[in-house]
């Protein structure tokens, strides 16, 4: 009964850093299972600054037998495996172009957010990850072999554009809808649940549009819808004008 | 078959292993070449090379003729040619390296290090086969535009050796005089040599030969009466009218109406092709030539380097036979020097397809060399390969006598294609028009135009980029899942399924801002 009227103090010491967490039982599980599948892979621990990498090749082999190794670094965010780690060509061996999918730094540009195929909840994850990025490394490969300057396989447009394709596949490919949602994603329409659906339909809102809606803001995130989607409601003014 | 780097770094190793010690001496005493050399008993010759080249065969052979006997009587032309050019090469006292489709390749040695002797040799066989061109055969064969030769002839030091075995025996030179020879041949009805030749040259000789504007020396043209004085003045002999009369015998001999030629209705045997057994096909020839070998084998100046170079040279000549014959199910019609021609034909005639295979053949070679070769052989690490490919209607028939029969391919793809190979450079893979028509789409963009090779160049094409360009066209391009395979070898991201390959549909890659 006593302890309820004291309230714990806040901690001052430093939080664990991910790897140290549960005994370090997440590390322990990855390092085994890559070890295994990426033997070109290790960890690096850099205890001062809390961080973990995994840094080493990734050694593509052709079916004809000719193997050819690419440096990676893997660097994990904070809140690992919560969010994905991130994916760096270590040694430049592809030029960092964004119609090659790479970051000026160097880090592959593998999906869009909200297409992300990494999960959390896999006790496998990393390795399924891994072998996205080996399919991403492929294809840069293969970018080269066919000698074309174009992309090998779908591919997502640069910038806002991306997603707005991204959006547009959501709601069917309804440019129509797209245009007439727009308002809406970018949070400037005003409609209300009640209100007839921005799309024309006669229907309320919420037996139409609303939950189509509700589903891309979940995907997208409210504040990157709003913003890309103001730009694209600014932009199409513009255009009008 | 495909090319495959396990399989082609094993047969190499094999071969290495099982070679015996290599012995490269010079040649000092008169001996038959045939029986003296192996892939492991070389010799340093001493020697004046000569080649003569009848441009007007492969013409013929392609699209010249389409009445059949004017078909046979090409091959029976062909045939006759070889047979008495044999006996005249012999007379001179020279020796028959080998025919080149119709380009002779002979040799004189004989007297050993005879600088003067060989080198009127050399000369004086140029001028009688020329002679014998215009006075013996062209008018024995009269339905045809007259034939014409063109020679080339180099005097030097080149290693001499010997690869196959028992019917299947080639004689090979490697080094300078058996390359420069070939290479100074100009245009038709030109007999050229070079400084070598001429320095070494008498004076009744020398004072044939003037000086060209591209740098060899080349032969005037002389009448019979002044050929026959110089044969005799130095002690040769030639028999004009006894050449007609072999030929005639030949004719006689080998009538049209045992001369048969056909499409190939299965893949071509070459131990069946006779002078009556020959065939006439749509087919690649392809020529595979090591860049920078004659100048690696000249800068071998003592018996440990030379003995190196040759056991690279065996390693290449024979792995590079593998690929086209059993990777690829092609033909290995000769080794020339330190090239390789092969031929690729299918019995339906299918252009597409034996288009896909050569190139395909090409990678393998490319891949062999610069994948496994270099892994087993360090001290090849500079050595490349260019390669030529040509598609056309060709004649593939064998010629000579038992024991020493020469296979051939004859039409204008066969020149077309050791053309390109001639100006491409080490690394890079030049097809013709011909054949770049009939690419695969995904493959047309690896082979831009090149007007200084003018052809169709691939550099550093390799099995595992064709491999790539197939599965971007068939894989990434239509959305299909690949099969990812981990392990200690590394990742397979494949086409195909197999055991223990996870499917994954490749993600959509996208660059928002930094």
């Amino acid at each position: 009964m006593r302890g309820r009227l004291y309230r714990r103090a806040p901690t001052q010491a430093k939080p664990k850093a991910w790897y140290q967490r549960d005994g370090g039982g997440r590390l322990a599980q990855d390092r085994e299972r890559i070890a295994a599948a990426f033997p070109g892979l290790s960890y690096q621990i850099d205890e001062q600054a809390g961080r973990v990498f995994l840094e080493g090749t990734i050694t593509l082999v052709a079916e004809c037998g000719i193997s050819t190794p690419i440096q990676v670094r893997v660097e994990f965010p904070d809140d690992y495996p919560e969010h994905e780690p991130r994916v760096y060509d270590a040694a430049q061996r592809f030029p960092y172009e964004a119609d090659r999918h790479f970051y000026p730094d160097g880090r592959c540009c593998l999906w869009l957010p909200p297409e992300s195929r990494w999960n959390a909840k896999d006790p496998d994850g990393l390795c399924r990850f891994l072998e996205e990025v080996a399919v991403f490394l492929d294809q840069q490969l293969t970018y080269e072999a066919v000698g074309k300057g174009r992309w090998p396989g779908r591919q997502r447009s640069h910038g806002d554009t991306g997603y707005v394709e991204f959006v547009l596949e959501l709601l069917g490919g309804e440019q129509r809808l797209l245009d007439a949602l727009a308002p809406t994603l970018a949070n400037r329409s005003g409609v209300q649940r009640n209100s007839p659906c921005p799309c024309g339909s006669g229907m309320k809102y919420k037996r139409c549009h609303l939950c189509a809606v509700e589903e891309i803001s979940r995907k997208v995130g409210l504040v990157k819808l709003y913003a890309i989607f103001g730009r694209w409601c600014t932009n199409a003014a513009t255009d009008t004008k | 078959m495909s090319w495959d780097k396990k399989r082609s770094h094993d047969r190499i190793q094999k071969h290495l292993d099982g070679m015996e010690e290599i012995e490269v001496k010079k040649l000092t005493r008169e001996a038959d070449l045939e029986q003296l050399l192996s892939e492991t008993t070389c010799r340093d010759i001493y020697g004046a090379h000569v080649y003569i080249q009848v441009p007007n065969f492969a013409h013929l052979a392609s699209d010249g003729l389409y009445a059949q006997d004017d078909y046979k009587r090409l091959i029976q032309g062909v045939h006759i040619y070889q047979r008495e050019v044999t006996h005249i090469v012999e007379n001179l006292g020279g020796t028959l390296v080998h025919f080149q489709g119709p380009k002779l390749h002979a040799i004189f040695y004989r007297p050993i290090d005879n600088a003067k002797k060989l080198a009127s040799r050399a000369v004086l066989l140029q001028l009688v086969l020329k002679d014998f061109v215009k006075t013996v055969f062209n008018p024995a064969f009269p339905d045809y535009d007259d034939f014409t030769i063109a020679g080339g002839a180099d005097l030097g030091n080149a290693i001499g050796t010997m690869d196959g075995i028992n019917g299947d025996r080639e004689l090979l030179f490697l080094g300078a005089p058996a390359n420069h020879a070939a290479k100074i041949i100009s245009s038709a009805q030109r007999l050229r040599l070079t400084q070598d030749v001429y320095d070494a040259l008498p004076d009744d000789l020398s004072a044939l030969c003037f000086k060209t504007d591209d740098g060899p020396y080349q032969l005037k043209p002389i009448g019979c009466d002044d050929l026959d004085e110089l044969l005799a003045a130095h002690g040769l002999t030639w028999n004009r009218d006894a050449s007609a009369s072999n030929v005639e015998d030949d004719k006689k001999h080998f009538p049209l109406k045992d001369i048969g030629y056909s499409s190939a209705e299965a893949p071509i045997d070459l131990d069946d092709l006779s002078i009556s057994n020959n065939k006439r096909v749509l087919g690649a020839s392809i020529f595979a030539d090591v860049s920078g070998f004659t100048g690696y084998i000249d800068a071998a100046t003592s018996e440990a380097d030379k003995q190196a170079a040759l056991r690279v040279f065996h390693a290449i000549r024979k792995e590079t036979a593998r690929v086209i014959t059993g990777d690829f199910d092609g033909l290995r019609i000769q080794y020339q020097g330190d090239r390789i021609q092969g031929f690729f034909h299918l019995p339906q005639d299918d252009g597409d397809a034996i288009v896909k295979k050569v190139v395909e053949a090409a990678a393998g070679l490319q891949s062999s060399m610069e994948s496994t070769l270099k892994a087993c052989l360090p001290e090849a690490s500079d050595l490349r390969l260019a390669i030529g490919i040509d598609l056309g209607t060709t004649l593939v028939s064998k010629l000579g006598a038992r024991g020493q029969r020469d296979r051939i391919c004859l039409g204008e793809a066969v020149e077309g294609a050791a053309q390109l190979e001639e100006r491409s450079e080490g690394g890079q893979t030049t097809v013709s028009s011909q054949v770049h028509g009939l690419l695969l789409e995904y493959l047309c963009d690896r082979f831009p135009y090149s007007a200084k090779v003018q052809g169709y160049v691939a550099t550093d094409l390799t099995a595992e980029q064709i491999e790539r360009a197939a599965k971007a066209a068939e894989v990434y391009g239509v959305g299909a899942p690949v099969f990812v395979r981990t392990g200690a070898a590394g990742v397979v991201v494949s086409g195909q399924d197999s055991a223990h390959a996870r499917t994954i549909v490749p993600a959509r890659p996208y660059t928002g801002e930094a």
